[in-house]
């Protein structure tokens, strides 16, 4: 298969630092903090109380058709996914609806409404079960609703594999592309704020607490980026937002991190280029100090003492979990300078590692 | 030059047996795994039979120095999938000569993950406190990467979710992993186990049939789901033939899509599946007219069974009635993730005997289902390539083409 890069023409943010391309750049480079008290429901007596929450989001912002149920996820799903098509100017019609493809990644999915839907069946039995509340609670709920409000029919999956989930959706939809499954895909991560979510990983001490212990900001929203190649690109008249050239998947089997060095030295060499030529590096880092040191020192083995930029994104959007990684190649596709290169990592505490090379052309705007 | 993906390996839980050559003889013969749940009170669920796997102890599929310790309390979903992996991965002949841990990766797939874990956790929260580790254990990777440390799988790790097409979608990803040089191995599959959550929705959305499942029968009035796995080794060709495997056939291409057209009904004219199957033999190289056998999604759903005979029929044409085509659901039941992984194992076998699995419970013709679905008895014939489709609620959409292996270097 070729190693051709793929471009990201566009990019569909819903963040804590802003929804749409221009906002999500003023908001990363206001250097503004967005964690707050969770408003969405009520931590109760949990030693965690913040989050970065997406805050004032409606989702006919973003759509003009209304919608009679969706879950949060869902909804940043469907808005990041406009904003994404509306930022690329890419149309889907009838001529090309089986050649646009769709690649999200989520951890946790509709969880909220999963949740909702199993305590009415415990509360009053299976024959009280929802059909709706059902149908939007699969992890591949959200992108079965961006398929059909799109009329997207091309290439399609759903990645859950932890953190790593969105991420590993833009590795693999730059594969899918470079093999001629797809002329253009919508690819990225997606995941929301719920109370089971909050309260499970703080009951599993993830999260940072209240008083001080180190652990997670949660956050929230979805990241995507509108991927093709450079031919499509030029044959529809648009123009590279940033390249992807390389991508590194691995495992880090024995918590060494073994797998994060292995992952970072595949992408930098899938790309053509050394770790002398990563000039920012966007970090998985995200207050788990385990994790965290086991990145640092994968980081000290790639890069010696010739360390490039360093940028910890999660410690202001939180944790989005799947969009994570994505957040990071958006941050990195929309802020990189002229001929510029961002190695960006996204590595799950379980051992899941992919890391990415995004690239800014040359004369790129 | 293109890389080749031989299937080396195969591993099996099901409710026709835990081992891949038992759930065969059993498809074969025409049994039915339907049986009554014991695993919960199925009391309010539209039927109260399902495809509960027996007799299941996962130390039996474990290799020989992987100790039972702490995986024996991963969910019963996570065990399934551990299991046919192990089975997989000993068939493959890898129990005894690992491959390379860096060039070793994972593709799975689950609708539900840790379900039974789910539950539990939601069970105890409803009652004050739950333990966390049961949300972990829910969580849709887990398998994967328990199975990562069990089989020192160093290279990719990736799970999705799409619905009841994941298990052929697994093997899509696999596929690429190996197309793309990102691994030399790969134990590609899905899994799923039953539970009360979803098995209340998916009764409630009267998806599951009150009678037995007919797939193409007149009569077919719904589907009646099941639990397991089915892995299978992913293994670059040239690999698999210098170290003298046995190749259980080729995955030559696949395709994934989405019908874009309502989250729960069908698109009854089944231009997705027309799509999708295009799309796999677009990938694989080959023509309509070339494939012998389509081993069917077919649920048993009214609406289902006459848009894949439809889609079918428009792919290949008047060679659609030359062909055999089964669903072998009605032995199995609808292992969900665990069906498409099921079906390409059924296939490869297939290919294998020159046995096709018959499509049980068929009793009345369609007359909008009328092709050759090879009613209850097992029927003699060589088949050298085949598709098998998968199908899930969002409108997902999958194939996967399988070409028997002859010795050759691998193009169709």
């Amino acid at each position: 298969m070729s190693s051709a890069p793929v471009v990201l023409a566009a990019v569909g943010p819903i963040s804590a630092a802003g929804n749409g391309r221009e906002a999500f750049v003023a908001g990363l480079v206001s250097g503004a903090e967005f964690a707050s008290p969770v408003s969405l429901f009520d931590p109760g007596d949990l030693p965690t109380s913040r989050a970065a929450e997406i805050r004032n989001f409606n989702l006919s912002d973003y759509l003009e058709s209304a919608k009679t149920y969706l879950d949060r996820a869902s909804a940043f799903a469907l808005a990041a996914s406009s904003l994404a098509l509306r930022d690329g100017n890419l149309e889907v019609t009838p001529e090309n609806d089986t050649r646009v493809g769709l690649c999200f990644g989520s951890m946790v999915g509709c969880l909220g409404t999963m949740r909702t839907f199993y305590d009415r069946v415990l509360a009053r039995g299976v024959q009280s079960a929802n059909s709706v509340l059902f149908s939007h609670s699969y992890v591949n709920t959200p992108i079965s609703l961006v398929s059909i409000e799109f009329a997207i029919r091309g290439y399609h999956c759903t990645y859950s594999s932890g953190l790593t989930s969105g991420l590993t959706a833009m590795a693999h939809a730059a594969d899918v592309l470079r093999a001629g499954q797809a002329d253009v895909i919508l690819a990225g991560g997606v995941d929301a704020l719920c109370q089971t979510l909050f309260q499970a990983l703080s009951d599993a001490g993830w999260l940072a607490t209240d008083e001080g212990a180190p652990g997670w900001l949660l956050g929230e929203g979805a990241a995507l980026a509108v991927m093709e190649l450079e031919s499509h690109v030029q044959q529809r008249g648009a123009k590279p937002l940033a390249f992807l050239t390389g991508a590194g998947l691995t495992t880090d089997v024995k918590g060494t991190g073994d797998g994060q060095t292995r992952a970072m030295e595949a992408a930098v060499r899938e790309a053509g280029v050394t770790p002398a030529d990563i000039h920012v590096l966007y970090l998985s880092a995200n207050g788990d100090a385990e994790a965290d040191d086991l990145e640092a020192a994968a980081v000290s083995r790639l890069f010696g003492n010739a360390l490039p930029t360093q940028v910890r994104l999660k410690s202001r959007l939180g944790e989005t979990l799947a969009a994570g990684g994505p957040f990071s190649v958006l941050a990195a596709a929309t802020t990189l300078t002229s001929g510029q290169r961002a190695l960006v990592n996204s590595f799950d505490p379980h051992g899941g590692c992919v890391s990415v090379v995004v690239e800014k052309g040359a004369d790129d705007s | 030059m293109i890389r080749q993906v031989a299937i080396t390996g195969l591993g099996v839980v099901s409710c026709l047996g835990n081992e891949v050559e038992t759930f065969w003889r059993a498809l074969c013969a025409g049994e039915c795994g339907l049986r009554p749940l014991t695993k919960f009170d199925p009391t309010g669920l539209r039927n109260e039979n399902a495809g509960e796997v027996h007799d299941f102890d996962l130390s039996q599929h474990l290799p020989d120095n992987v100790p039972l310790a702490g995986l024996e309390s991963r969910d019963e979903a996570t065990q399934f999938a551990l299991a046919a992996a192990c089975d997989a991965w000993t068939d493959a002949g890898f129990a005894q000569e690992p491959p390379d841990a860096t060039c070793t990766a994972l593709a799975f797939s689950t609708n539900f993950g840790g379900a039974e874990s789910w539950e539990l956790y939601c069970t105890e929260l409803a009652e004050g406190k739950a333990d966390p580790e049961l949300f972990l254990g829910f969580g849709f990777h887990d398998a994967a990467q328990h199975a990562a440390g069990i089989l020192n799988a160093a290279g990719p790790s990736v799970t999705t979710s799409n619905s009841c097409s994941s298990g052929a979608s697994a093997l899509g990803v696999g596929f690429d992993l190996i197309r793309a040089g990102r691994a030399e191995v790969v134990i590609a599959g899905g899994y799923d186990g039953l539970g009360v959550s979803s098995l209340a929705g998916l009764s409630i959305m009267r998806t599951i049939s009150p009678d037995t499942l007919r797939p193409f029968d007149k009569n077919r009035s719904g589907t009646v789901f099941a639990e397991g796995a089915g892995m299978l080794v992913l293994e670059e060709l040239t690999r698999a033939q210098s170290r003298g495997a046995t190749i259980h056939g080729l995955l030559l291409g696949y395709g994934l899509n989405n019908n874009a057209y309502h989250l729960t009904a069908p698109d009854k004219d089944g231009a997705g599946m027309v799509a999708v199957l295009q799309q796999a033999l677009s990938c694989a190289h080959v023509s309509a007219e070339e494939i012998e056998y389509v081993n069917a999604h077919a649920t048993g759903t009214q609406y289902h069974d006459v848009a894949e005979t439809q889609a079918v029929k428009q792919v290949l044409g008047k060679h659609a009635y030359e062909i055999p085509m089964t669903s072998i659901k009605g032995a199995t039941g609808h292992g969900m993730a665990a069906a498409g992984a099921m079906e390409a194992i059924a296939t490869l076998l297939t290919m294998r005997d020159g046995v096709i699995p018959p499509t049980l419970h068929y009793e009345t013709p369609d007359p909008e289902c009328d092709l050759d679905y090879v009613p209850n008895q097992a029927r003699r014939q060589e088949v050298t390539l085949a598709v098998s489709i998968s199908a899930g609620l969002g409108g997902n959409n999958a194939a996967v083409v399988l070409k028997r292996y002859d010795g050759e270097g691998g193009a169709a």
